[in-house]
């Protein structure tokens, strides 16, 4: 069930470090009750962002508000509204574990004990072991315990599964899932791990070297991205090369093939396509997890990662 | 939960956290304290008070623990993990500083209060103990909360380590300097040093509510953050200064194998005031009259030698505040056991004798049992630990234990520790409050074995000053000289070689009224006078103030300049009304008018710097005042604070402009969105 108002909105927000513009005119909302899915390479600016939408790292212009606050000025109470679990799994090391929800509960109003335990127990936490101690999957465990036991109406989670195994992540995934299947709860999460990202979440926000490029549901998103490949017969010789085309995303060429990754193709698009003289055109169907790497791929044409390579010339003399 | 559960919790965890740093200070505090107790030797009596000047002390684990509470979670994630939670900053901050200070008080309180109670104990040290020689450890704990505040904000602030972040610790600085060299009283001391804690407590906490930022502080925090650098910077300012002048020296020193030449006035053997030149190693160089006219008949140096000889003198103080303003705090005052009692020298190796202000005896201390073994009274010698019945009355001034007189404002007593024996060879007269006594001495060593002039006392009340001899035959009288109000030292001289033995009193103008200070005391005149022995003052001699004491080094125009780029112009206008008279008007238009043009440019500098980086008109004023007010300083402060922000070429006027406004400042132009590439893919938000 989603509301009118917006849980996080942003308008032009801007972060330089020095002269980097680390983050350029982010302009996003994420609708409350959704699974947002904030993504792209390393570097892109998402911890920036998230910092800034949690008041943590002043812009430098721009404004962001969430829960209908303003980012810079967050009161108390709406803090304990929002969840946040930072890349590095931050902790406290000289605490227990049983200390670190102790410690929690001290700030949180709406402190639930039980989720606490049910996430501890989850990840299979001894209560006395320290969290200088715990494995990376287990500080991410203990991490993700004393986010969700506030029970909060916005989780924000920074690149939450970043070093897990697979179990940890599974185990991390489920957690974050069943704590907020509860109508109204938004989580807003950055990552790389794309299928993750394929299991949760119904929304999506892309960067590309700081700036948004994509913000829409995962329904549309991956319903603009298209790829198409163009084959050329024997004897029409060497495929032509791609005109610049409005969308192109990735240009893959083989020997008599063409592979192109097309951002909101339309009809001119079709009709560039045809233009191109290929024997047969066809659309590969694309994954969602295919269709992110591709929009976050280096933009243009690509040859093969062995092209070039000693490797690559072996390959075509045997 | 409460906001107080929450609190207690931030101090619990920070106490946690810092505990480390609170028993690295504590163990550094016992081994710096036990390493300054003092052994008793017949040499020199105990100087128990000096203990407990623990300043460096105090600062060190202080800035220890500020800045390792600050600089633990910062920054990046441990500064998120820190401050997203359900509470303010504020209280963030304070439950740090609740637990910061406690450890900070602990590490150093602990250690002191118990070397104070074992040092309480009799048959400690052999010398008084008092509760009070506890204050300028309570002094300088007080001032390390300072640099403890100094020590969050170099670890908050966003600036770097070789540049000005740790400027911040130049309240601390400032507190301690003023502490240790200019404030006499306790109560003064803890108002100066919570003053600088303030500043420094506000500048901490706002520069940790904005993460480490400067610019998006309230006013009041910005101000105060500008308050701590400005601080951190003069104390930089004042080592640079005199390092460059140290380095600079020899550059302007004088010709090899010429020495600094001084003068100074001085009582001659046939009872003439003259002036004697020396050099710096002491040597006499010449003897001159008052005009400056070389005297012949001290062209010898044998003659030199003897210029002064068989001249006595007593030196009676004049204020009843006595050294106490004229000495720096180490000397006297609350850090100095002066108020407390004064060590009398003695020639016996097996005691040590104090006289106790508060109790008006003189106690015995064993050196080798270091027990108190007895009381020396106006009625003499007690044994034991029973007090005698009957003390001096009043305060004495100006006892330092040296000489064998202490006067009280009703009476002075001969005291003879040795022998222990005490005797009263003066009352004072009805009406009259004595304020200083002395036994005479040859001046400065210089005495001949042919010498057989008997010494004499001089006693001086508020009114008038009296000569008798060591016998207590009065000798004269004479009503104290008007012209010399509020001079601070009467010397009263005897020329035993010149006819007729004549006496003068020579008044000096140094350690007088309460906020005279040394250096004016060289631009008052000195009076001295020959006194018959009915009391009248005949051949009065004005000696011209001393001015320039060295007298054949040009001033230095370096110094000149230096004083001219390092002093805010606000400093200099003090300094210059304060020495107007002494100043011929040229000088004091130089004074003025070179650190004025000066400061102009620097605030042109701050102006235009200003421009070039879109600063609001508040800001710019601002910036430019200070620069006029403050110099060098103001330009360093500007630089220190200020995050200069990025610039870009502005699409619409092609003008460079910052990129923390949301509109250019030159064509007020908003930014545009970034430039698409066709690949964006965006909806409405779901509404």
């Amino acid at each position: 069930m989603r509301s009118a108002t917006p849980v996080i909105e942003t308008s032009g927000l801007t972060r330089y470090f020095g002269s980097k513009k680390a983050v350029d005119g982010v302009t996003m909302s994420v609708p409350r009750g959704s699974v947002f899915a904030f993504l792209g390479r390393n570097g892109s600016g998402k911890t920036t962002t998230i910092r800034m939408i949690l008041g943590l790292t002043e812009s430098t212009r721009g404004s962001s508000r969430v829960l209908g606050e303003d980012s810079q000025g967050l009161p108390p109470e709406t803090r304990a509204r929002i969840g946040y679990m930072s890349e590095s799994h931050s902790l406290y090391e000289w605490m227990t574990v049983r200390e670190s929800g102790e410690y929690q509960s001290r700030f949180y109003p709406r402190w639930n004990e039980k989720i606490f335990q049910a996430v501890a127990g989850h990840f299979q936490l001894d209560a006395n072991t320290k969290a200088g101690k715990l494995s990376r999957g287990e500080r991410a465990g203990l991490s993700l315990a004393i986010t969700l036991a506030p029970e909060p109406e916005l989780l924000i989670l920074d690149d939450p599964a970043i070093g897990l195994d697979p179990v940890a992540r599974r185990a991390l995934l489920e957690s974050m899932v069943y704590v907020t299947r509860g109508a109204n709860r938004t989580i807003f999460f950055s990552s790389h791990l794309l299928d993750d990202v394929e299991r949760v979440a119904d929304h999506i926000g892309i960067l590309d070297r700081s700036v948004l490029r994509a913000c829409c549901s995962i329904e549309k998103f991956q319903a603009s991205i298209r790829q198409f490949s163009l084959h050329y017969s024997n004897s029409a010789g060497r495929p032509p090369s791609v005109p610049a085309l409005r969308g192109l995303l990735h240009v893959r060429r083989a020997e008599k093939n063409i592979r192109l990754t097309i951002a909101l193709p339309d009809a001119a698009t079709m009709t560039s396509l045809q233009a191109l003289g290929a024997t047969s055109i066809e659309e590969v169907p694309l994954s969602l997890g295919d269709a992110i790497t591709g929009y976050l791929g280096d933009r243009g044409e690509q040859g093969s990662f062995f092209e070039n390579t000693e490797l690559e010339s072996a390959r075509s003399m045997a | 939960m409460t906001n107080t559960g929450a609190f207690q919790a931030i101090v619990r965890k920070e106490m946690r956290e810092n505990i480390v740093w609170a028993a690295l200070g504590l163990i550094l505090t016992y081994v710096v304290l036990i390493g300054a107790l003092p052994s008793s030797s017949a040499q020199s009596s105990p100087n128990l008070i000096s203990v407990f000047s623990i300043t460096a002390l105090a600062a060190i684990v202080g800035l220890m623990i500020g800045r390792a509470q600050g600089i633990s979670e910062n920054r990046g994630d441990p500064w998120g993990f820190l401050v997203h939670r359900p509470v303010s900053r504020s209280t963030l901050f304070w439950g740090k500083v609740a637990a910061g200070v406690l450890l900070y008080a602990g590490a150093i309180a602990i250690p002191a209060v118990c070397v104070a109670v074992w040092l309480s104990i009799p048959g400690r040290v052999a010398a008084p103990f008092d509760w009070r020689m506890t204050l300028p450890a309570v002094a300088d704990l007080t001032c390390g909360v300072a640099f403890y505040f100094g020590g969050l904000l170099t670890a908050m602030r966003e600036a770097r380590w070789y540049a000005s972040r740790a400027l911040g610790i130049g309240v601390g600085f400032i507190c301690a300097t003023a502490i240790l060299t200019l404030i006499h009283t306790f109560w003064l001391a803890m108002a100066f040093c919570a003053a600088g804690i303030i500043v420094a407590a506000i500048a901490a906490r706002g520069t940790f509510i904005a993460a480490g930022q400067y610019a998006s502080q309230s006013r009041t925090s910005r101000v105060a953050v500008g308050v701590a650098i400005a601080s951190g910077l003069a104390v930089i300012g004042f080592f640079a200064v005199n390092v460059t002048m140290l380095l600079t020296f020899p550059a302007y020193q004088l010709p090899q194998g010429q020495q600094t030449q001084s003068r100074r006035y001085a009582m001659s053997s046939d009872g003439t005031v003259v002036q004697l030149v020396e050099n710096s190693n002491g040597d006499l160089l010449a003897v001159k009259d008052l005009q400056g006219n070389l005297i012949d008949k001290y062209n010898e140096a044998a003659a030199r030698k003897a210029v002064r000889a068989g001249v006595s003198a007593a030196q009676v103080n004049l204020n009843p505040v006595g050294i106490r303003d004229l000495a720096p705090p180490p000397v006297s005052g609350y850090r100095s056991a002066m108020d407390i009692y004064t060590a009398v020298e003695s020639k016996n190796t097996q005691l040590h004798w104090y006289y106790i202000h508060d109790r008006g005896l003189i106690a015995a201390y064993d050196i080798a049992s270091k027990r108190l073994v007895g009381w020396l009274g106006p009625d003499g010698f007690t044994d034991g630990a029973t007090l005698p019945t009957n003390r001096f009355h009043g305060t004495t001034q100006s006892f330092r234990g040296r000489g064998p007189l202490i006067a009280f404002p009703d009476a002075v007593y001969d005291v003879d520790v040795d022998n222990r024996h005490v005797s009263k060879i003066f009352d004072a007269p009805p009406g009259e409050t004595i304020v200083g006594a002395d036994r005479s001495s040859p001046m400065e060593g210089i005495s001949s074995s042919s010498d057989t002039t008997p010494g004499f006392d001089a006693i001086a009340t508020e009114q008038r000053i009296y000569v008798q001899s060591e016998d207590r035959t009065p000798r004269m009288s004479i009503a104290r000289d008007p012209k010399a109000d509020g001079y601070g030292i009467a010397e009263v001289l005897q020329a035993s070689q010149a006819p007729g033995a004549p006496m003068f009193v020579w008044y000096l103008p140094m350690g007088g009224s309460k906020f005279q200070k040394l250096s004016q005391a060289y631009y008052q005149p000195q009076y001295v006078s020959q006194i018959r022995s009915d009391g009248s003052a005949v051949n009065p001699v004005e000696v011209p103030p001393y001015g320039v004491l060295v007298t054949n080094v040009k001033p230095y125009l370096s110094d000149a300049v230096m004083m001219t780029l390092t002093m805010p112009l606000a400093l200099n206008a003090v300094i210059y009304t304060l020495l107007r008279q002494f100043l011929t008007p040229g000088q004091s238009l130089a004074g003025w008018l070179w650190p004025s043009l000066f400061g102009l440019v620097i605030a042109g500098i701050l102006f235009a710097k200003g421009r070039r980086n879109a600063f609001t008109s508040g800001q710019l004023l601002t910036w430019t005042a200070l620069g006029f007010g403050l110099g060098l300083l103001g330009l360093a402060l500007m630089y220190s604070l200020i995050d200069w922000p990025s610039k870009e070429s502005c699409p619409s006027c092609k003008r460079q402009r910052v990129v923390t406004r949301e509109r250019c400042e030159h064509c007020n132009e908003a930014f545009s969105a970034p430039a698409g590439d066709g690949t964006e893919i965006f909806e409405p938000a779901e509404m």
